[in-house]
């Protein structure tokens, strides 16, 4: 049996286990559609408010917000257990993931799949499609650019999924680390939903750098648009976010020796 | 026979944080490296040969999760080595947990809220193990645990005993040829217990299974275990089979009867009395010299007995009195 299908068999027992409290699955899938909702509905006041932000207009943004929100969603729908490994160290229960013959971070993403989730990448594909059709129709982007604006999308969950692996894998030596999350993953994944030119100069360098997000969107987006860069910049994103998971893998097998449980 | 489990020189060293004070004491800890290492596992060394059924005894704190934490390739020792099967848990992790069998008694190994039949068809997932197979070995164990009643049950609503019963299951699907036990009768009941025994007994029989089990009930030891490994603040203090360390310690018993009338003078026999108090006495005898029936007999002379209460030694007791011999 391939690691694929095993994850596969995984992850459908753990929505089975989910399935078991139908009022909890339904309210977070209810409230979760709601958040999205709302994020949008903030942004679309500030898109028609000032109609440019950054120098980027209302579509140019749109195409940014929907690729953020795509990698997004995949990332919180296949990785959300990343985000309580603290969980796992502070109570010992990673004992339980290195007794399986499996590498450890696929059967801990198997405790924990959330399609629900998946809201969030639709919304981002539907802001994605209308921004693009605009694009397409003024003759900004053609056919390629948009099949490679969709393939970029899905692989920049890497990102985050990245930053979350690096964050959780902090776990293994300082043990508490669920509050770090929102500063080296959830702020900068919504950051990279504006333009990057929005923000100051050393801001600019750290999401283009330590909390590479700039590679999910912003750095493609921006030659694909014209708005500067190289073609260059079209390998370097996906090239990037395969890097940056590697790293953070490496990490992860690090900590791992690094385990020291909890007593009995 | 060439050892099918090794631990050798085996040393676990953990460093405790300097405690702080305060907020700012906190943060200064953070940074520091400050703190004082514990040696919870001090050089051990062991060989386990296929088929034995092992205790591994010692009190509280004294190393025995660390060391089969160490064992079954969950913590890397900070010195010394581990083999089993020949092969290190440490540096092949995975090919190494394929063919063991671990049971935290403190923690279920299954789904929380998945039926438990659920968790064994993921866990035989796991192992890759044959349909056919599985179906023959959930049958087996049907026979031996009860299990066919409670297998479309979630395992949050099973009893303690019931949800160790599957734990065991679980960790036997796979046919593993060794299997580590972390105290799996803590907390159960007589009869819980009685089912348990019975069935480690008869699948190291039947099996062939190398067992290594940690206890704190003197029952398990003496029923299962062919030979006990003991240690005491991190160190090994006494393998050997169970008579040995009788002998070496002596285990007292201690027996409490009660009257049916008051006792002017304490009964007086090959005993210490402890206590006496109106009709009760506390006596407290070597269960090597004497058997309980006997001191019964030779108490019951002084008069009708009412009550008997029977303590077994403490296992605590028993290994805290070994460690001031040996020392």
């Amino acid at each position: 049996m391939n690691a694929l299908r095993l994850y596969g068999r995984l992850a459908a027992a753990s929505l089975r286990a989910r399935m078991q409290y139908k009022m909890d699955f339904l309210m977070s899938t209810f409230l979760y559609g709601m958040l999205t909702v709302s994020d949008f509905l903030m942004l679309a006041a500030i898109m028609l408010r000032f109609r440019e932000v950054g120098g980027w207009n209302i579509y140019e943004v749109g195409l940014l917000y929907g690729m953020s929100w795509i990698a997004m969603g995949l990332y919180r729908t296949f990785a959300p257990e990343l985000h309580n490994f603290d969980r796992y160290i502070v109570y010992g229960e990673f004992d339980g993931l290195l007794v399986r013959p499996w590498p450890t971070l696929l059967t801990l993403l198997g405790r924990n799949f959330e399609p629900h989730r998946l809201g969030a990448a639709v919304q981002g594909g539907i802001i994605l499609w209308i921004s693009v059709s605009h694009l397409t129709q003024a003759g900004v982007l053609d056919g390629l650019d948009v099949a490679y604006i969709v393939a970029a999308s899905i692989v920049g969950a890497l990102i985050p999924f990245g930053l979350s692996l690096f964050t959780a894998t902090l776990a293994f030596w300082v043990v508490r680390t669920g509050e770090l999350q929102p500063f080296t993953m959830y702020a900068p994944v919504t950051a990279s939903q504006y333009p990057l030119t929005v923000y100051p100069r050393w801001l600019r360098l750290l999401l283009s750098s330590i909390l590479p997000v700039a590679f999910i969107n912003y750095i493609p987006a921006q030659y694909l648009l014209g708005k500067g860069g190289s073609v260059w910049s079209l390998v370097a994103a996906p090239a990037f976010g395969v890097a940056f998971v590697t790293v953070a893998y490496a990490f992860w097998r690090l900590g791992e020796r690094h385990y020291h449980s909890t007593g009995s | 026979m060439a050892a099918i489990v090794e631990a050798r020189e085996l040393t676990k060293v953990f460093r405790v944080a300097k405690d702080r004070r305060g907020l700012l004491g906190a943060l200064r800890g953070l940074f520091s490296n400050e703190g004082r290492d514990v040696k919870a596992v001090d050089r051990i060394t062991f060989e386990i040969a296929p088929g034995e059924f092992v205790g591994y005894l010692g009190p509280n704190g004294a190393g025995k999760s660390t060391t089969i934490k160490m064992l079954t390739g969950i913590l890397h020792p900070t010195s010394g080595e581990v083999r089993v099967e020949g092969k290190s848990p440490q540096r092949s992790r995975k090919e190494v947990v394929r063919r063991l069998g671990v049971v935290f008694g403190q923690r279920t190994q299954l789904w929380w809220d998945l039926p438990v039949r659920d968790s064994f068809e993921l866990l035989a997932a796991m192992y890759q193990v044959k349909p056919e197979a599985y179906q023959e070995i959930l049958k087996r164990f049907d026979e031996m645990l009860e299990i066919g009643a409670f297998l479309d049950v979630p395992v949050r609503k099973l009893s303690l005993g019931q949800r160790m019963r599957a734990d065991l299951v679980a960790a036997w699907l796979h046919r593993p040829p060794v299997v580590f036990l972390d105290e799996p009768t803590i907390g159960l009941d007589a009869v819980a217990k009685g089912r348990i025994r019975a069935f480690l007994k008869e699948i190291n029989r039947t099996e062939g299974t190398t067992i290594m089990l940690t206890t704190h009930d003197m029952d398990d030891i003496e029923q299962l275990c062919s030979r006990v490994i003991v240690i005491n603040h991190g160190r090994l203090i006494y393998d050997g089979d169970l008579e040995g360390m009788r002998r070496t310690v002596g285990a007292p018993s201690t027996l409490r009867v009660e009257y049916t009338r008051t006792l002017e003078t304490a009964p007086r026999g090959p005993w210490t009395v402890l206590a006496h108090e109106g009709a009760a006495v506390t006596v407290a005898f070597d269960r090597s010299q004497h058997t309980a029936a006997a001191v019964i007999a030779e108490l019951s002379r002084y008069g009708e007995l009412r009550d008997i209460y029977m303590a077994e030694p403490d296992i605590e007791n028993v290994i805290e009195r070994m460690y001031r011999q040996v020392m």
